[in-house]
């Protein structure tokens, strides 16, 4: 009978969570608002200079400032329906290939009068393109063009010294990197490196194949790892014995928690990270 | 049987009028707008997925006779994991009728088709036995788990993974399309029907083979087409949801609680609490999203992970005291 009466009470004090007439948020509305359920489209929106319309973000945002200041409205797996309809934005933005949506999600959005732009980045190309293609649909067509070639220029002030063998890995054990075809070696290779993966997409490495390539540069990308993990990479790349190694092989570990992440300003602080690593190697040879 | 079934509706219906009034943004009786949103996102489909996962968790423990069977035991929740996640091989992409299904109608498929599959390995003769059935669920649980783990390893770029998250840990899907949540709800409402129909039947199984036989009961007969149509309801459950943990494993328990082992009426006490309980943890998980700290959606299978597991640890101690 005690635990009958026990989960009662438990009933009980759940149901009167529902009756505390309490406002928790009040969020911002905007009639032109937007809400970016992707952190690499938030920095597109922020170059194009479209700061003040941001009204929501997702769980997974970058920006912290913007994270703190917006509320939250989930993932574009899990919307937070409810916070969409309290601020009414224009706009919502998501990551993702347009046949792959979730199909309840332009249902939803449809009847919430809500106009769903779906941005999609792989490649280095593609961000300059969202750039302009975001800013098509939002109305500032000319804004985005000048965006992308700002971009540009400040992805094109180092001019590469020649060609050097590099690896980029992606965690503290080597296992993951990234090879060709995809946003890094983009990267990488407009620093004037040389991708020592030949396989395409993001292939997955062990120590004896690791010990088969010559890279001069190993760029391990730890988006924020402590000091302990650092060390852990530079160890692991201390101990593998590259082929035809002649010198010490240089280890660039960066850390800023959005170093993985396809946005403007991740692309432009990575590409002047690799190219200075990239020209100061060429100048030790 | 009638009262019972009234009795229990009104105990579910005051735990979701109770729940429409928890928010991510207010706590309190919304305006229409957001009330309806509330009734057609979450308190109806996490109603139609707790009492889905109740009722077939009562049949499998009764089929069973083994009080720690749950509804994902013959491999549907890591069938629909595996569909779900093959939905997403870029090899799919390009081929234009499967583009064409959501990844919800994959995870039906792949749910059903496993089950199909264990079902017809666990069948000897037309013979059905409950260890058997246990045993090759895990195997294929652990298989399909295994190809997952394998596909993971080999694509593990894959674009959009969040979904497979949702096909791991669980939870109500708000992105699923409203075809899909119709349909779903079809095939657990006929399911449910079945099952209450079939519930006496569960009670027989119960005194064992020779008595059932003695009485005139088709035990193997009833057992293969309980365990069908359980598998049936998890699925349509599983499609829209993914494997939400410990509702069809706990419920059936906190009912006995209140009705004893009679299989009719746990039936629709179990079902009316695994919808009360998974509307609550829904709920719960609305809510915490304001609570700043937290600053995200929580999966509800995380929330009836955490509140379940504990839960059922002290059932099993108490069992054992017993």
């Amino acid at each position: 009978m005690g635990q009958r009466n026990f989960v009662f009470l438990i009933l009980l004090l759940i149901t009167t969570i529902g009756c505390d007439n309490n406002e928790v948020h009040k969020p911002q509305s905007r009639p032109d608002g937007i809400v970016s359920l992707s952190p690499a489209a938030t920095d597109l929106l922020v170059h194009l200079g479209l700061y003040d319309r941001i009204v929501g973000v997702s769980s997974y945002e970058a920006n912290a400032s913007l994270k703190s200041r917006l509320p939250v409205v989930g993932d574009y797996q899990r919307i937070d329906w409810e916070t969409l309809v309290v601020i009414r934005p224009r706009y919502l933005i998501v990551q993702g290939r347009s046949d792959r949506m979730p199909p309840g999600l332009s249902e939803r959005c449809q009847s919430l009068g809500i106009q769903l732009i779906d941005i999609q980045i792989d490649r280095l190309d593609d961000i300059l393109m969202m750039l302009v293609r975001l800013a098509q649909a939002l109305g500032v067509e000319q804004t985005g063009l000048n965006a992308a070639r700002k971009v540009q220029i400040q992805m094109d002030t180092v001019i590469p010294s020649g060609k050097i063998p590099a690896l980029i890995l992606l965690n503290e054990s080597g296992k993951f990197s990234a090879g060709k075809q995809t946003f890094l070696d983009d990267l990488l290779t407009r620093a004037g490196g040389e991708n020592v993966i030949t396989t395409s997409g993001y292939p997955t490495l062990d120590r004896e194949f690791l010990a088969t390539l010559a890279p001069q540069i190993v760029f391990v990308l730890l988006p924020g790892a402590d000091d302990k993990t650092v060390d852990q990479a530079r160890q692991m790349v201390d101990q593998i014995r590259f082929s035809g190694q002649s010198k010490k092989t240089r280890i660039r570990v960066i850390r800023r928690p959005d170093v993985l992440l396809p946005s403007c300003t991740n692309a432009i602080q990575l590409f002047r990270e690799m190219s200075d690593e990239i020209r100061e190697k060429g100048l030790q040879k | 049987m009638f009262v019972l079934l009234l009795i229990s509706s009104g105990v579910w219906s005051l735990v979701a009028i109770a729940c429409l009034m928890v928010g991510s943004r207010s706590v309190g009786w919304p305006e229409y707008e957001i009330l309806s949103l509330r009734l057609y996102n979450h308190v109806l489909p996490a109603s139609l997925i707790g009492s889905a996962l109740a009722c077939a968790g009562v049949t499998y423990q009764a089929i069973l006779r083994n009080p720690l069977a749950d509804p994902y035991l013959l491999g549907t929740s890591s069938g629909a994991m595996l569909a779900a996640y093959i939905y997403r091989l870029p090899v799919f992409a390009t081929v234009g009728w499967i583009s064409a299904l959501t990844p919800h109608t994959f995870a039906l498929l792949g749910a059903l088709g496993i089950t199909t599959l264990v079902l017809i390995l666990c069948g000897s003769r037309g013979v059905i036995h409950p260890v058997t059935v246990i045993l090759v669920g895990a195997i294929i649980n652990s298989i399909c788990g295994a190809v997952f783990l394998l596909l993971n390893s080999i694509f593990w770029d894959l674009q959009g993974t969040g979904g497979i998250l949702t096909f791991m840990v669980g939870d109500i899907q708000t992105t699923a399309s409203w075809q899909q949540i119709y349909l779903s709800a079809l095939g657990i409402g006929i399911g449910w029907v079945l099952l209450v129909v079939l519930s006496p039947f569960l009670n027989v199984i119960r005194l064992g083979e020779d008595e059932a036989s003695s009485l005139g009961v088709k035990i193997q007969r009833i057992r293969g087409l309980g365990l069908i149509i359980a598998s049936g309801v998890t699925a349509a459950a599983v499609a829209i949801s993914g494997p939400i943990g410990f509702i069809g494993l706990i419920c059936p328990h906190i009912a006995r609680w209140f009705c004893g082992n009679d299989n009719r009426r746990l039936m629709i006490v179990a079902t009316a609490l695994g919808a009360s309980v998974l509307t609550m943890a829904d709920a719960l998980s609305r809510y915490l999203l304001s609570v700043q700290f937290i600053h995200t959606i929580l999966p509800i299978g995380v929330i009836t992970a955490i509140l379940g597991g504990p839960f059922f640890l002290i059932l099993l101690l108490r069992h054992r005291r017993e």
